[in-house]
């Protein structure tokens, strides 16, 4: 599933990232979206959900909807 | 021409120096400690704070004592070697060897933050492919401790082959520890390291990997609240506001005091000639009207000092990005618009990390707009002169009044966004993802520095830019002749004056517009000598209450509105030349805002001379 549609504070695992955006996929992986790293959505934004704050590993990470869009995560 | 930076009093533009030592370059991703342990290891004062990107330049240092003799260079935090924006870009440039300014180092000091070394450490293993002998600084060692990280460093030295020194940049052990390596010479070029490793490495090196910080969840469980979220930033921004009009009432009212007595002194020891007046109406009107304001400066600065450290920056970035998304920008360019209201200066170049051309330009061409620390002198004496101090329920109509015109420049500095976005920088936004750092205390020490760098800035101006134009301006409005208009400033403006009869100026505004280009707040000192020079024989009072009765509400409410959005600050339009490399975009910046200034100052005379009759 999508990072974007996972719900509220339900720890899940990446297990990848899909988008033709090569510079938002170095962007994501710089920032330590990785495969195997556990990932919660803490909050989202007011206007349309969007953005998130998401914890990644032990640090909390700003992406819009359509960002999260490109992480797929797996519940263990 | 040399702009500095009147934030931190750099030169905008870094210069090489001819210093011969080893360099030593400071490199780590944003927000890992990198400026701090640079203060640390060189007495520098270059700017710290906790968001990611406050450094977007180099900045050089020397290390010197007996053993050693360096240039410690402090770079903007990267994530990786393909930079995407103009900060990275001049980080990688130097580790790459292309810099203009200084040469490839000769060691690096890879400054990653303990507490996130997980997600740092593929960054380090790419790090290790540039060549260069390496000492690795786990920055912040003491607090991944305290949050239950047990981490073994000795591992990753191995794995690595170079040293790797625990340190925490704000105190002194950890940094003598990695000095003592840096003179051993003991930074060796690292093992390069295989990417397929990193992840079983991270195991053996992480033995206990603790959680997200509880005080950061709880906290942005509040803070990042759709709702209450969006409340508590608000009221923050009001808080604040009210705060620099109240708090600073009575130490306002000290320093006017003191100049009062300053001037009453000088006035019966100086014999009765020109240079008494050259010394009362011209240098102490002209000067004390502006570092009266020195209070209100002080407070505004506390604030965006606190927000800076604090961690909240970040935050108020997520929360604003979705409504900023659809103005076409982006909520990553509200940390540079919300610096420029300190000053424009830092805030176009904090622009900088932004990685999308057009998001950049945009956010360049409208940071003038952001209500800077120096209209907030004009601000103030014009609303103490022309607004009533009453209550409107629990807020001062004054205060009100300064929210109100904060708010129309951030409303019009939106509407610009939008329409420049639709017009000329169509295109494209980037992507907002931004980390969003853990909520720290902040130093006392760099606060309290903080705002005495800003202070001494503030008087220095004062004490050079203001004292000059007092000079020169006591001397134009005395001579020759006995009324204003006959001297050579009356004559000067009679020349500029027909520009601005159609908005309402008067011939005194429209002089102290002249040498208000220099910086904003100096047509406040103007104002205070050419009125001083006017009333020597009555007894000055403060400034409010000349201006209240020479000038008519109309036009004061007008000139407030010239101030809003007039482009008047010589060193903005030189760094906007900078940062946008264009000619043709600052004089469009400057166009843009004289119109601006220039039509709202007509609409607001007008329609309030036409309401009050």
């Amino acid at each position: 599933m999508r990072l974007s549609s996972l719900p509220r504070h339900k720890t899940a695992i990446i297990s990848g990232i899909r988008t033709p955006n090569t510079d938002l996929h170095d962007g994501l992986t710089e920032q330590g979206l990785v495969e195997g790293t556990s990932v919660e959505i803490l909050q989202r934004g007011m206007i349309g959900g969007t953005p998130l704050a998401v914890r990644v590993g032990r640090s909390v990470l700003a992406l819009r909807r359509s960002e999260a869009d490109a992480v797929e995560v797996v519940l263990p | 021409m040399t702009v500095l930076n009147p934030v931190t009093q750099d030169a905008i533009e870094p210069q090489p120096t001819d210093h011969e030592g080893a360099v030593i370059a400071l490199v780590g991703p944003p927000n890992a400690g990198k400026s701090t342990l640079f203060n640390g290891l060189t007495g520098g004062r270059a700017k710290v704070g906790n968001y990611p990107g406050v450094t977007v330049e180099l900045r050089q240092g020397r290390f010197k004592d007996d053993e050693i003799d360096a240039t410690i260079v402090d770079l903007p935090g990267i994530l990786g070697l393909k930079p995407r924006s103009a900060d990275a870009r001049v980080t990688v440039d130097v580790l790459e060897g292309r810099s203009e300014v200084v040469r490839r180092p000769d060691l690096l000091i890879a400054v990653i933050d303990a507490g996130q070394l997980r997600r740092q450490l593929p960054f380090l293993s790419s790090l290790t492919s540039l060549g260069i002998p390496m000492i690795v600084a786990l920055n912040m060692y003491d607090l991944a401790q305290r949050d239950g990280m047990d981490i073994d460093p000795v591992v990753l030295s191995e794995a690595l082959g170079v040293p790797v020194v625990p340190t925490s940049a704000p105190r002194a052990s950890g940094r003598e520890d990695l000095l003592n390596t840096i003179k051993k010479g003991q930074g060796s070029v690292p093992t390069l390291l295989d990417h397929d490793h990193i992840s079983s490495l991270t195991d053996k090196v992480i033995k206990r990997e603790a959680g997200l910080q509880r005080l950061t969840r709880t906290l942005d469980n509040v803070f990042l609240d759709p709702f209450l979220g969006v409340i508590i930033l608000l009221s923050l921004l009001f808080v604040i506001f009210q705060a620099v009009f109240a708090w600073s009432e009575a130490p306002m009212g000290w320093i006017e005091a003191g100049v009062a007595m300053l001037a009453d002194g000088a006035e019966k020891l100086l014999p009765d000639n020109w240079f008494q007046s050259l010394v009362t109406d011209g240098v102490i009107a002209g000067v004390g009207a502006v570092i009266i304001f020195l209070p209100q400066i002080i407070i505004l600065f506390f604030f965006i000092l606190l927000l800076e450290m604090s961690g909240y920056m970040a935050r108020a970035a997520f929360l604003v990005d979705e409504l900023m998304v659809r103005a076409g920008l982006n909520g990553r360019a509200f940390i540079p618009l919300l610096s420029s209201f300190a000053c424009a200066i830092p805030g176009m170049m904090a622009a900088r990390t932004l990685d999308n051309d057009r998001d950049r330009l945009t956010t360049i061409l409208v940071a003038p707009l952001m209500t800077c620390s120096a209209r907030l002198p004009v601000y103030t004496v014009l609303i103490a002169a022309f607004i009533p101090n009453t209550m409107v329920g629990p807020f001062g109509l004054q205060g009100l009044v300064m929210f109100g015109l904060y708010l129309a420049a951030i409303v019009f500095g939106v509407f610009v966004a939008f329409i420049l976005r639709k017009t000329l920088t169509r295109g494209g936004t980037q992507s907002l993802l931004m980390e969003l750092p853990s909520y720290k205390r902040p130093l006392l020490r760099e606060l309290a520095l903080g705002l005495w760098t800003r202070s001494k800035i503030f008087l220095r101006r004062a004490g050079t830019v203001i004292f000059t134009v007092s000079v020169i301006l006591w001397f134009l409005v005395s001579y020759p002749g006995d009324s204003f208009r006959e001297s050579f400033a009356g004559r000067i403006g009679s020349f500029i004056e027909p520009i601005f009869k159609p908005v309402g100026f008067t011939l005194e505004m429209v002089i102290a517009l002249v040498p208000g280009i220099a910086a904003r707040e100096v047509a406040v000192g103007a104002l205070g000598t050419v009125y001083a020079v006017q009333n020597a024989e009555e007894d000055l009072d403060s400034m409010a209450s000349v201006l209240a009765s020479e000038w008519s509400l109309p036009a004061a409410l007008a000139f407030l509105a010239w101030y809003v959005f007039a482009p008047q600050c010589i060193s903005t339009i030189a760094v906007a030349r900078r940062e946008t490399n264009s000619a043709g975009w600052t004089w469009f910046m400057v166009g843009y805002l004289t119109i601006l200034a220039y039509v709202a100052a007509g609409l607001t005379y007008h329609i309030s001379r036409a309401v009050i009759g």
